[in-house]
């Protein structure tokens, strides 16, 4: 029986002497190499680069762009090789712009921007103009946030992919799949082999994988205490008391309105904007212990700063849950006909008529509640004091020695692992909550965290990377001919046609890249990711050339 | 954030000087007697009804919930646009709503004294009120007034049949007839100006 008779054929090419492509996973265009001999008007454009057996073809590549050509001379006589691109280098142009999966200030997914995983990647894939693609292997179950703007559509889908564990894959039929790391076929055909090759590559595999999570977030109910602002050159926010206009009885009689009691036209304005409105988180000689926290007492406010401006505890239904807002309680002077405080005393239940509803806002980064009245206790005698607060809110703590955010980890140790230091990954998103209850003497009786929700996120997470480190049996095998019953998948890693006028070749890389010529998917990965650096340079720096054109 | 008022914050307050010489309770009960410059703004002055030179005014002041010290400053209130507490006379009973009390002599409410309406329930020694300005008063002329001129009224309050003096004067025109003295008159403010409306026969 004759040997097949194997060809390509590229458009204006009248004789290829000499034909090889190789596929290979991700957004950089394949390369394909023809040798031939030299001729007049050759158009040297694109087209479909065809490789044919026995006149069927076995591949066709749309969409080709002969990327350059140089002339060599042999004793053969002279030939001209061209470098052809398969259609991927289309996907270096286009844009994409949008915001999806954003977390409100406790983290909880902005449900109006939610996009599942293979909605994000659909979106990106018809941004490349892709037709026929398949999403449905990439996870679906996270919520990763991304942000595009003017984004390259198919750098941002590689991300998105590597992010899932998962990888771009251009198919023989034109296709895109996207394809889990490693999963694909099992057994390689084994007829018309002419050599093969199987190699052992253990993966350096650690000792553990750490996911590590975003900070730690601590509900907290802390006290606050009353300050005023100095009337020094800084204005300096001081306990109320300190500062320098006090008038000699105190406040506890002082006009709040208008502050006529003071004679300085400057402190009164200070006074109006802080006496009585501006109280801060008070940190006692004796520390704070935070609930849930391991390394307590916390004896400094800048180890919380900046607060949040809400609870952990959440509210409304799964569709529409939100963090509750951060609320003020305590014992203050309502102004209601039929009392005087609202309550004698506070209490953790935080309820009726402890709950300042006065209006206010949070200077988060200096632990501040800013009243926009004067908010004040009354005594029974008429006389006004500082009210007993507490604010109850959101916080993160900083490590003492690190200066860090505490986070939370989630381990998981790897069988066979070397005696390595962990792997650790960050991933924000993951973020345990903690909320306490406290009994009437502010006693931590227990907590409630979101611990083994964010363990579930986090093994989805560590499965991933753990596939990572899967033993694979790279296998290298090389065919006489073409083949058709050869696909990409996120196994086969490679696929190379190979045609000359002496015979043909194929060649399947099934788990490992087998090309010593060319760049393995991790290195085209870093200069992909150097470019989208450099184009978003050039991006930034055709904007502040306009701005300063245009001011 | 929610930011439900109540009835202490949609009360209109301003400021005001105690020139009472006494320290002024929570919700007493205070004439005005003048205004001073503070600052960019002005305050008014406060003293407790009965020093004041001229009475009835047209309003009255109340104090805040806080209590102010002699020459202190502090925050009152007309009561003409909502209710707000009072202190009242604990020994002229207890006032029901619908009732008009007033300062007489010192900063609680009096019984059968105009000047306050009653619009809630009582306690602590304090009521819900809301201003009514004074526009008539009952008296008698201290001598006898003759058609076109004007004459001094002792102005009397109290229950029906048993009015006393209240221990001060208007000045009141008569446009009418000639008055005896010790007549009862009812006079009327008209015109920024106190007039006879009704007067004693005989």
């Amino acid at each position: 029986m004759p040997a097949p008779q194997c060809v390509a054929r590229f458009p204006g090419v009248e004789q290829i002497r000499e034909a090889e492509y190789v596929l290979q996973h991700g957004i950089s265009p394949g390369v394909a190499t023809i040798t031939m001999r030299p001729q007049a008007n050759f158009p040297a454009v694109g087209g479909s680069l065809t490789f044919l057996r026995d006149g069927a073809k076995v591949l066709e590549l749309k969409d080709c762009r002969v990327a350059s050509g140089s002339g060599t001379a042999s004793a053969g006589g002279r030939l001209v090789r061209l470098t052809i691109l398969d259609r991927r280098w289309k996907w270096a142009f286009g844009q994409i712009s949008g915001r999806y999966n954003l977390r409100l200030e406790n983290n909880t997914l902005r449900k109006d921007t939610e996009k599942k995983p293979q909605e994000l990647a659909k979106l990106l894939l018809e941004a490349m103009g892709e037709q026929g693609y398949s999403v449905a292997d990439l996870p679906n179950d996270t919520r990763p946030e991304v942000n595009w703007d003017y984004t390259v559509p198919a750098q941002a889908l590689a991300e998105l992919c590597e992010e899932l564990g998962c990888r771009i894959v251009l198919k023989t039929d034109n296709t895109v799949k996207l394809c889990k790391i490693g999963e694909g076929r099992d057994e390689l055909p084994q007829d018309k082999i002419t050599q093969a090759s199987g190699t052992i590559d253990p993966p350096e595999k650690p000792k553990a994988l750490i996911v590590v999570g975003g900070r730690t977030r601590f509900q907290v109910d802390l006290l606050l205490r009353a300050m005023a602002i100095d009337d020094d050159e800084d204005r300096t926010v001081v306990p109320l008391g300190v500062e320098n206009y006090t008038p000699a009885d105190g406040w506890g009689g002082a006009d709040l309105l208008e502050f006529s009691d003071l004679d300085d036209d400057r402190a009164r304005e200070l006074a109006k904007a802080s006496v009585f409105r501006m109280y801060q988180i008070d940190i006692p000689a004796a520390g704070v212990t935070i609930p849930g926290y391991d390394r307590n007492p916390i004896q400094r406010l800048d180890r919380l700063l900046p607060i949040e401006s809400v609870q952990c505890a959440t509210q409304g239904s799964d569709a529409d849950e939100q963090s509750q807002p951060a609320i003020v309680y305590g014992v203050w002077y309502a102004g209601d006909y039929d009392a005087e405080n609202g309550v004698d005393a506070e209490t953790p239940a935080a309820d009726g008529r402890q709950v300042v509803t006065r209006g206010y806002r949070l200077d988060t980064e200096r632990g501040l509640v800013i009243f926009e009245e004067p908010i004040y206790q009354l005594s029974a005698d008429g006389v006004q004091s500082a009210a007993a607060l507490r604010l109850r809110v959101a916080v993160s703590v900083r490590d003492l020695d690190t200066w860090q955010w505490a986070r939370s980890e989630f381990r998981r140790d790897l069988n066979g692992g070397s005696e390595t230091k962990p792997r650790y990954v960050r991933r924000e998103e993951i973020q345990v909550a903690v909320v306490p209850t406290y009994d009437d003497q502010y006693g931590v009786t227990e907590w409630t965290d979101t611990r083994e929700e964010c363990q579930a996120e986090a093994n989805k997470v560590l499965d991933a990377l753990e596939a990572e480190y899967r033993t694979t049996n790279p296998q290298t095998i090389t065919y006489g001919t073409l083949r058709d019953d050869l696909e990409m998948d996120g196994a086969i890693q490679e696929l190379r046609w190979f045609v000359s006028t002496t015979g043909a070749a194929m060649t399947v890389s099934r788990n490992k890249e087998s090309s010593v010529k060319r760049l393995g998917y991790a290195q085209r990965r870093m200069m992909e990711r150097q470019a989208k650096r450099e184009s978003a340079e050039r991006l930034k720096s055709r904007r502040q050339k306009k701005l300063a054109e245009h001011p | 954030m929610a930011r439900p008022d109540s009835p202490f914050t949609r009360q209109t307050w301003f400021p005001f000087r105690n020139d009472a010489g006494a320290e002024v309770p929570a919700f007493a009960v205070m004439g005005i007697s003048g205004a001073i410059a503070r600052g960019a703004s002005r305050v008014a002055t406060c003293v407790f009804p009965d020093d004041l030179s001229a009475r009835p005014p047209h309003y009255y002041a109340v104090n805040g919930p806080v209590v102010v010290p002699n020459g202190g400053y502090g925050q009152a209130s007309l009561l003409n646009t909502m209710p707000w507490w009072a202190l009242y006379a604990t020994g002229d009973g207890t006032p029901a709503v619908g009732e008009e009390w007033g300062p007489r002599d010192t900063y609680t409410l009096r019984k059968h004294n105009p000047g306050f309406l009653v619009v809630g329930s009582a306690e602590s020694g304090r009521v819900l009120v809301v201003q009514v300005p004074i526009m008539h008063l009952r008296g008698k002329t201290d001598s006898s007034l003759g058609k076109g001129d004007s004459g001094t009224i002792s102005i009397y309050y109290g229950a029906a049949a048993s009015k006393s003096d209240a221990g001060y004067n208007v000045t009141a025109y008569n446009p009418y007839g000639d008055i005896d003295a010790t007549k009862w008159v009812k006079v009327t403010r008209v015109d920024g100006q106190w007039e006879v409306d009704a007067t004693e026969c005989g």
